[in-house]
């Protein structure tokens, strides 16, 4: 053995070559309080949405916490990222609340559970008129041992008349979440998406690419790797498979089937309460003849089933504007479009979306909503600055990877 | 009986006489390679003060794949110096370079050796700044960092093991998109690193090190570009190859 070196390096690199999926596990109650309990009636739910202050326990969660239903979780939002996904029930108009509570910028997270007692909101909650006060009392632990930290929420106030009689638009990246976000789904997957209104979105952008054989699917990179799917025969640019082998062969990280955009659409429309949707356009060659066929049929059924849902065609290049204006009556088609206003009024967009860093260009946005349009901008993530454009900027909506803190920000206006 | 002790007391003589004699030769033998006094970057054992060592190299890095997802992963490009001064002191000095992204570090350490093994005591102070202009901004990043580290040493045979363990602080961190200041934070510990280095003399005295490095940190300064806004920390592996000059 001439050259020790050599040998021991090659022994390390393959030591320490191998690659596991890290995830954030969600904490469940050994013994549920909910046990016994009956589902609260729809009629209910709203009474328990609004403002609450936190008692003893403000240095974790903050002063004051968003509690709002978001299809069949109670959804707390903090301001600094932690968010709480919780169920509810009744028994002798006690309410019991439970479920575990998750910091979005950190893996943090740990069981709750609560209890509005009787006296303190219950009664008047269950039997559905607006209660004079709710008080929250339970405590939260961190990990699946025990809750052993005490903590209080006191309804402050519903939510303004702001926020109710304006329609903003939690849009939410990747179908709803990032693999990065640690989620127990994957990101661009129909699980996803039945998954991120819980974090307080009311909608989406999802990832679209063309296979081979012209079939629209959700995948945000151009390669199959192991950071977005399980280890499997296919390598390689994705778009050179057929839908088939993609369909046969490729698992997404957490093992769901990677959805086509049919798939998806048609489960959002079907089966969330989700009100946009934002197709970012991957391909810019003849991809618009792929996708739009399927965002028109789309809209029509949702239409037939009573439904607004918005669902925008995404013009992010230059290449993709000339890819949509090869499509006969192109005007007509709803689209968002990432560029200038000028090639807004081109593509006859219905969203201008600029990117976040631009600045709440307040002259612009008021321009756009003038001409009837909707502005939302992309991709804004630090607290700090949601905060600052919800409270400065005109926006309609903003796409981001941590929608409980959008959520906060938005409902606590006043 | 008295002939049992008396086995007992030669067992125990010749027992002696070998165990003070196993170090005598081991000492022996590695002073031979000692005094070939290889080329090192860890290893110090200069008779003369303000001797200088280099080294230029690379480093192939695995970034979080929650930060870079499918950007362009390029080398660090590396210099690395060394210059020894009286009573045991020593100034190092490095440069690291993914020319949007780059770190000067320089600071004192104090290094003791004897025949085969040294141990090395420094406190780096590094700046890192980067620059790249896209979608129409120019992003910029500042930073101060601090490195208190530790190495151990051992010569055997012409290979020098070293061990390195250092701690990271961040002074002071900025990062800005045109003239939106998008993150900035202070005094914070930033994590921890643990490496392993190899040098051997492949011919005449050039001399080949390779560095297996795991940095255990939440803020990664060579994919400031990222922006990312997760507040955990993550294992960076690095494998790393320089020669000294």
């Amino acid at each position: 053995m001439r050259y020790p070196i050599l040998y021991i390096s090659a022994f390390i690199i393959l030591a320490v070559s191998c690659n596991k999926v890290e995830d954030v596990p969600v904490p469940v109650a050994k013994d549920s309080i909910l046990k016994g309990t009956n589902s609260l009636e729809v009629a209910s739910k709203p009474l328990m949405e609004g403002i609450y202050k936190v008692n003893s326990a403000s240095s974790v969660f903050g002063d004051t916490i968003v509690v709002k239903w978001t299809r069949e979780k109670l959804s707390f939002a903090c301001f600094n990222g932690i968010y709480f996904v919780m169920d509810a029930g009744s028994l002798n108009s006690d309410i019991s609340i439970e479920g575990y509570w998750r910091d979005g910028y950190s893996d943090g997270t740990g069981l709750c559970a609560m209890t509005i007692a009787k006296a303190e909101g219950g009664n008047e909650i269950v039997n559905e008129i607006t209660p004079q006060q709710i008080i929250m009392r339970g405590a939260f632990g961190y990990g699946d041992d025990t809750t052993d930290q005490t903590f209080t929420l006191t309804y402050i106030r519903p939510f303004s008349d702001k926020v109710k009689n304006t329609k903003f638009n939690v849009l939410a990246h990747r179908a709803g979440g990032r693999t990065s976000d640690r989620l127990p789904v994957s990101e661009n997957s129909i699980e996803m998406i039945n998954w991120t209104e819980r974090l307080g979105s009311t909608g989406i952008e999802v990832d679209v690419r063309i296979t081979r054989d012209k079939v629209a699917f959700l995948y945000h990179d151009a390669d199959i790797n192991i950071r977005l799917t399980k280890k499997g025969p296919l390598s390689g640019e994705i778009k050179a498979y057929s839908w088939q082998e993609l369909s046969s062969y490729v698992r997404l990280i957490h093992g769901e089937k990677i959805p086509t955009l049919e798939e998806a659409l048609t489960f959002v429309v079907d089966s969330t309460n989700l009100d946009f949707v934002y197709l970012d356009m991957k391909e810019d060659k003849e991809a618009m003849a792929v996708v739009i066929p399927i965002q028109q049929k789309m809209l029509h059924r949702a239409h037939d089933k009573g439904r607004t849902v918005t669902i925008v065609v995404g013009i992010p290049s230059t290449a993709v504007l000339n890819d949509l204006m090869t499509y006969p009556d192109y005007q007509a088609i709803p689209s968002l479009c990432e560029l200038t206003i000028d090639d807004v009024r081109t593509a006859n967009s219905i969203v201008w979306s600029p990117r976040w860093t631009m600045g709440t260009q307040i002259d612009l946005v008021e321009q756009m909503h003038s001409e009837g349009k909707t502005a939302i901008c992309w991709t804004i993530d630090n607290p700090a600055w949601i905060r600052d454009y919800l409270n400065n900027g005109h926006f309609d909506g903003l796409l981001t990877n941590f929608p409980s803190v959008v959520t906060y920000y938005h409902y606590i206006q006043k | 009986m008295r002939n049992w002790r008396n086995l007992s007391r030669l067992l125990l003589l010749i027992l002696l006489v070998m165990a003070g004699y196993i170090p005598v030769s081991a000492q022996e033998v590695n002073s031979i390679y000692a005094k070939e006094k290889m080329p090192s970057l860890y290893l110090l054992r200069y008779d003369t003060i303000t001797h200088y060592k280099a080294s230029i190299g690379f480093s192939m890095v695995q970034p979080p794949k929650d930060m870079v997802e499918t950007a362009i992963q390029a080398p660090l490009f590396n210099f690395h110096g060394i210059v020894t001064l009286p009573w045991k002191f020593i100034v190092e000095g490095d440069v690291t370079s993914l020319i949007v992204s780059n770190q000067i570090s320089l600071g004192p350490g104090i290094n003791f050796s004897k025949d085969n093994f040294g141990l090395k005591l420094g406190w780096d102070a590094a700046f890192v700044f980067g620059q790249l202009k896209q979608f129409g901004f120019n992003n910029t990043t500042k930073a101060w960092l601090q490195y208190p580290n530790i190495s151990a040493s051992y010569q055997w045979n012409k290979m020098i093991f070293t061990l390195k363990a250092e701690a990271i602080v961040v002074s002071w961190v900025e990062t800005k998109t045109g003239e939106n200041q998008l993150s900035t934070d202070r005094n914070f510990f930033n994590g921890y690193s643990g490496a392993f280095y190899l040098e051997q003399r492949l011919h005449k005295n050039k001399v080949l090190v390779i560095g297996f490095k795991d940095s255990y940190v939440k803020y990664y300064w060579p994919v400031w570009l990222t922006f990312s806004t997760f507040n955990r920390f993550y294992h960076v592996p690095e494998i790393s190859f320089s020669w000294i000059l």
